[in-house]
């Protein structure tokens, strides 16, 4: 019985991989962006700006991420209509991107601001000191230095990230649960445990790659901190 | 490094009139110098004095309220509008080094010094560091170049980053107490290397604490207490025989230590 369900339902489930690392790695792409932004917002001077980014923050921080999904999932295509443009051919799983992407950006710019504000200001002054501009300076010292102290929680983030890509099936978004439930209720719920067992293996095997690809990273930041 | 001395003994720095205030308290009032070319200023007064906030001004790491600066043809009138160019422009006139190093400490002691000749003035990699290699070995520290920061001893660290500073071969080379971070016993590594530099004919200024070492390498001395220059001149007039009885009181505290 388990190799034949096994048999049966890996090439699908496996057939599922890129949409999840899609699901991933488009959001996580947009998050790295807006919220280094929003984390200059957060940490520069201008008022307006500040509690504009604090309010958006707050909300999604404050709010399940599946009430998000659901919030833009039901909600996009009504705010899009208002404006008479029809959105409604749009798949679920651009839905999932948009709702993942702003979420993560919030929680990827509160990582960012604690990183920068661990950089030593010496390091900031050093930069000016030898005729770096802002942009020298924030793309030579402030940037590199603040993803080296945030790296890790940042690898914290894309695990999670990785694994709430199994959120997208409650919208009808197909990735590997999806497909996998799908499977399930065709057969009337025959292997049930089988299949969702297998899909576990899965999405631990590419938590595991992540988290590889994670730690070799931050090896490879943190070469000066070692003494010999 | 030039090793030829300064043969015109023009004016490379002008401070007119710098004030600075901090919230409600006032650090500088009112501070007026001018430094020749080839001459090593030392600066000299109590923790507090405002010296170091003077250091400051001079590379607009700190903004001056009013008052002008201009170093080597470039000039800010604070009193007035300034864009970022202008700050830019100044400071790229200057090189500092700080109390506590501020190596980029994820850089090698080489690609610190690279860093500004490469990012800042444009050279080609090759260029920048046949010419960092120079700055490391005129500090004595050529073995050291594929070193990250935090495997340098306090006294190495502060040695590439006179390296760093010189190898930019700016007008000024800026000092904020270069010694007082470090373990007694490397001050005199550093010391040395700031005096060689200093007898290459580089424009310098020193904010320290070590009235000796002024006393050595200065060619002029100011004593700042208050936010006001109180005394100023020679070593032999400000170190030896101070005219004001606090600039006395303060030399023959430190000497008796």
């Amino acid at each position: 019985m388990p190799t034949h369900v096994l048999q049966s339902v890996l090439p699908g489930l496996l057939q599922q991989v890129p949409t999840t690392l899609l699901y991933w790695f488009v959001p996580s792409a947009i998050a790295l962006l807006l919220g280094t932004l929003l984390c200059i917002v957060r940490v520069g001077q201008h008022r307006v700006l500040y509690w504009a980014c604090t309010v958006f923050i707050s909300f999604f921080r404050g709010t399940p991420g599946i009430v998000q999904i659901y919030i833009i999932f039901f909600g996009l295509p009504k705010l899009f209509w208002a404006v008479h443009v029809d959105i409604d051919g749009w798949p679920a799983g651009a839905y999932f991107i948009i709702a993942t992407s702003l979420n993560l950006s919030c929680f990827v710019c509160e990582v960012l601001k604690g990183g920068y504000l661990g950089v030593d200001h010496g390091q900031i002054e050093a930069g000016k000191s030898i005729g770096f501009g802002r942009f020298q300076n924030f793309f030579r010292v402030i940037a590199p230095q603040t993803l080296q102290i945030s790296i890790l929680n940042l690898k914290n983030l894309e695990i999670d990230v990785l694994k709430d890509t199994s959120v997208a099936y409650t919208i009808g978004a197909m990735e590997i649960l999806g497909y996998a439930n799908r499977v399930i209720s065709n057969q009337f719920g025959v292997g049930q445990l089988w299949i969702l067992g297998v899909a576990a293996i899965i999405y631990f095997i590419l938590c595991a790659l992540l988290e590889l690809g994670f730690t070799a990273a931050s090896h490879h930041m943190e070469r000066h901190g070692r003494r010999s | 490094m030039s090793t030829q001395k300064a043969s015109t003994n023009g004016i490379v720095i002008t401070l007119h009139d710098i004030h600075k205030t901090f919230g409600e308290h006032e650090i500088l009032k009112g501070i007026s110098l001018e430094v020749h070319q080839g001459e090593v200023l030392a600066i000299l007064g109590s923790s507090g004095s405002g010296k170091t906030t003077l250091l400051r001004c001079i590379n607009a790491l700190e903004i001056p309220a009013s008052g002008t600066v201009s170093i080597d043809g470039q000039k800010i009138d604070y009193s007035q509008k300034h864009s970022r160019q202008d700050v830019l422009h100044l400071r790229r006139k200057t090189a500092m080094v700080f109390q506590s190093y501020n190596l980029f400490r994820n850089k090698t002691a080489l690609q610190n010094v690279m860093e500004g000749l490469h990012v800042v003035q444009k050279k080609s990699r090759d260029e920048a560091r046949q010419e960092a290699r120079k700055a490391l070995a005129d500090v004595g520290l050529s073995e050291f170049e594929d070193r990250y920061p935090v495997q340098l001893s306090g006294g190495q660290q502060q040695r590439v980053s006179i390296a760093r500073a010189l190898a930019l071969k700016p007008s000024v080379i800026l000092f904020d107490e270069p010694t007082s971070a470090l373990d007694p016993e490397l001050v005199s590594d550093v010391n040395e290397a700031i005096t060689a530099v200093a007898k290459t004919g580089v424009t310098m200024i020193i904010v320290t604490h070590e009235i000796g070492f002024a006393r050595r390498v200065a060619s002029q001395v100011v004593f700042v207490d208050q936010g006001r220059i109180l005394e100023r001149g020679t070593p032999e007039e400000v170190i030896d025989h101070p005219k004001e009885p606090r600039v006395q009181a303060f030399i023959s505290k430190l000497s008796y230590k």
